[in-house]
C-alpha cells in the first residue's frame, strides 16, 4: 500500500493476570518459598493488518477480544510484547469517556491539560481553544468543573479536543453511544471530513449501524486473534451470524 | 514504538505539560478550602509551635532561638517528607492520564516534585517576612539555598522514581513511607543541632562520622540553618567535604532512580 499509516505485523500483547488481589510484599515474600507460575493473557495474538491514509476501519468483537488493547497500542500507550507496529503521523484518541479529565478543573483547564499531555505546545492549544469550545457546544459550562458534566457533555469536550488537532490517526473507542443524536451526527460528519482529508479513522463500536455508516472496512477480533478483515457488510454479517450460533439461535 | 501523539518541540518540549500538571495540583489541592494557600504554611507553623513547646519548654532544650532554628530546617523537611509521600503515589494517582495519553511518564514525578517546590517557595516567603521583623538580616549567604535545594531535589527525585516504580508493584510502600520519614525526621539535625551531636559523649567518633557521611540530608540541613541564621559560619570542620559526599549521594540516588524507572516505565499503563 502506498501510504499505509498503520502497519501491524504479528502484533502481540501479553498481560500479566493479577487475580483481583493487588500484589503485596506479603505475597512477594511467600512467593520466595513457593513458586507460583505467572499467569499471562494474550490480549492480542499475532495480528496482521494495515490501514491506509483516508480509510475508516471499524473494529468489532466481543468483550475482552482485544479491541481496546489494539487502539492503545496504536496510540502509543501500550508497548507491544512481540511483533511490529508502525504508526506514521500523530494519533488522537478517545479512550473510555471522561477518563483523563480532571474532575475539579473546568473545561478550559482540562483542554489545556489534555493538549499539553498530547504533546502540543501552548500556542498550538491556544490557537484551537475557541474552535474546541465552539465544537463542544458547552457554552457557559466550559468554565464549570468537569465533575458537574453529564457523560454526554464529557464526550463533547473529549471529542472536540481530540479532533481539533487533526491527527493523522484517530482512535475512537466505544464512546459515541452517550452522545445525543445531534452530536453523534455532527461528530461522525466531522470524522468523515478528517478521513477525506487523509486521516485514518479506527472506530471500536458495538453499534453496527454506526459502523456500517462510518466504515468501509471492518476488522473482527476475538480472543486476541484477527478472525476477519474485509468489506463492512461481509464482516458484520459473518460476525453477527457467529454470535447467533454461539447463542444457540 | 511507543510514539507520543503530539508534536512538542524545542529545548524543553514537555515543559508546558509540566506547568499544566503543577497548576492542576495547586488548583485541586486548595479547591475546596477557604484558606487556600495559607494552609501550606499554617500547618508547618502549627507544628513548629508544638515542637517548640515540647522541646524548649518541657524538655528544656538549650538551643537559643529554638523556633527560628527549627523553622529554617522545618520548611525543607516538610518539602522532603511531602514530596516523598506524594511522589511515591504520583503515578498510581494519575492512572487515568497514564492510560489515556502517551506522554513521557517521567513528567509525573517531576511535576509532583515541582508542586511541592512551589509550596516550599511560599513557605520561604513567610519565613523571610518573619526575618524582616527580627534583627536578622537577609544577606548574601542566603544564596546557599539554591545549591542546597538543587541537591535536595536531585535526591528526592531519585527516591521518588524508585518509590513510584515500587508502588506500581507493591502498594505497601505508601504505608511504610510514613514511619520511615518520621524516623528520618529525628535522624536529621532539625529539632537538635549538629553541634549537640558532635559534643555528645555517648557517640563514638565512628558514629559521628557515619552520622555526617551516611545521611545525605544531614549536610543539607546543616547548610540551611547556617546559611539562613549564622552567616555561613559552618558549625563543623570540613563542612564542604561532607557536603560533597552528600552531593555524591544525591547524584548516585538520582542515577539509580533513573535506571529503575527506565526499566519499568513502559509497563506502567498496564499496571495501574
Amino acid at each position: 500500500m502506498a501510504s499505509a499509516l498503520i502497519e501491524a505485523t504479528e502484533l502481540s500483547k501479553r498481560f500479566m493476570m493479577r487475580h483481583e488481589q493487588l500484589p503485596s510484599l506479603k505475597r512477594a515474600f511467600t512467593r520466595l518459598f513457593r513458586r507460583h507460575p505467572a499467569e499471562y493473557l494474550w490480549a492480542l495474538d499475532g495480528v496482521d493488518f494495515s490501514v491506509a491514509s483516508g480509510e475508516a476501519v471499524g473494529i468489532v468483537g466481543g468483550n475482552g477480544s482485544g479491541k481496546s488493547t489494539l487502539l492503545r497500542l496504536i496510540g502509543g500507550i501500550f508497548i507491544p510484547t512481540a511483533g511490529y507496529l508502525t504508526v506514521r503521523g500523530r494519533t488522537g484518541g478517545l479512550f473510555e469517556l471522561a477518563a483523563g479529565f480532571t474532575p475539579d478543573l473546568n473545561g478550559r483547564d482540562n483542554i489545556n491539560l489534555s493538549g499539553a499531555l498530547m504533546g502540543y505546545s501552548r500556542s498550538e492549544v491556544a490557537r484551537r481553544m475557541d474552535s474546541i469550545i465552539e465544537f463542544s457546544e458547552l457554552g457557559d459550562f466550559i468554565d464549570v468543573p468537569v465533575k458537574t458534566y453529564s457523560s454526554g457533555m464529557a464526550l463533547r469536550l473529549g471529542f472536540a479536543t481530540a479532533v481539533a488537532f487533526e491527527p493523522e490517526v484517530l482512535l475512537v473507542d466505544e464512546v459515541m453511544a452517550v452522545g445525543d443524536a445531534h452530536f453523534q451526527q455532527k461528530a461522525y460528519a466531522h470524522l468523515r471530513r478528517l478521513q477525506q482529508q487523509g486521516s485514518a479513522v479506527l472506530l471500536v463500536s458495538h453499534e453496527m449501524p454506526a459502523v456500517r455508516r462510518m466504515c468501509d472496512r471492518v476488522i473482527w477480533l476475538e480472543k486476541g486473534k484477527l478472525l476477519a478483515d474485509g468489506p463492512t457488510d461481509e464482516v458484520i454479517a459473518t460476525y453477527l451470524s457467529a454470535m447467533e450460533v454461539e447463542n444457540g439461535g | 514504538m511507543g510514539q507520543t501523539a503530539g508534536t512538542a518541540t524545542g529545548a524543553f518540549p514537555w515543559s508546558w505539560a509540566i506547568v499544566q500538571l503543577v497548576r492542576r495540583d495547586l488548583k485541586v489541592r486548595y479547591k475546596n478550602s477557604a484558606l487556600g494557600f495559607f494552609w501550606s504554611f499554617l500547618n508547618p507553623l502549627m507544628q513548629i509551635v508544638i515542637l517548640t513547646i515540647v522541646f524548649k519548654y518541657i524538655m528544656g532544650s538549650r538551643i537559643q532561638n529554638f523556633s527560628m532554628e527549627l523553622f529554617t530546617c522545618f520548611l525543607p523537611w516538610i518539602f522532603f517528607a511531602q514530596s516523598l509521600a506524594d511522589g511515591a503515589a504520583c503515578v498510581a494517582k494519575d492512572f487515568l492520564l497514564v492510560k489515556k495519553y502517551a506522554f513521557p511518564r517521567i513528567i509525573i514525578p517531576v511535576s509532583s516534585l515541582a508542586s511541592n517546590l512551589v509550596h516550599l517557595g511560599l513557605g520561604f516567603v513567610v519565613l523571610f517576612a518573619i526575618f524582616l521583623t527580627l534583627p536578622v538580616s537577609i544577606n548574601v549567604h542566603f544564596l546557599w539555598l539554591f545549591p542546597l535545594l538543587l541537591l535536595q531535589c536531585c535526591l528526592t527525585l531519585g527516591l521518588n522514581l524508585m518509590l513510584s516504580t515500587l508502588h506500581m508493584f507493591y502498594e505497601d510502600i505508601k504505608f511504610i513511607i510514613g514511619s520511615v520519614t518520621q524516623l528520618g525526621f529525628f535522624l536529621c539535625p532539625i529539632v537538635y543541632t549538629v553541634e549537640q551531636v558532635m559534643q555528645s559523649d555517648r557517640l563514638s567518633p565512628l558514629w559521628k562520622e557515619i552520622y555526617l557521611l551516611g545521611n545525605p540530608l544531614t549536610p543539607l540541613f546543616i547548610g540551611y540553618r547556617t546559611a539562613l541564621l549564622h552567616g555561613g559560619v559552618w558549625p563543623i570542620d570540613n563542612y564542604y567535604f561532607y557536603l560533597g559526599v552528600s552531593a555524591l549521594w544525591a547524584v548516585l540516588i538520582l542515577a539509580v532512580g533513573l535506571l529503575v524507572w527506565s526499566r519499568h516505565h513502559s509497563r506502567f499503563p498496564e499496571l495501574v
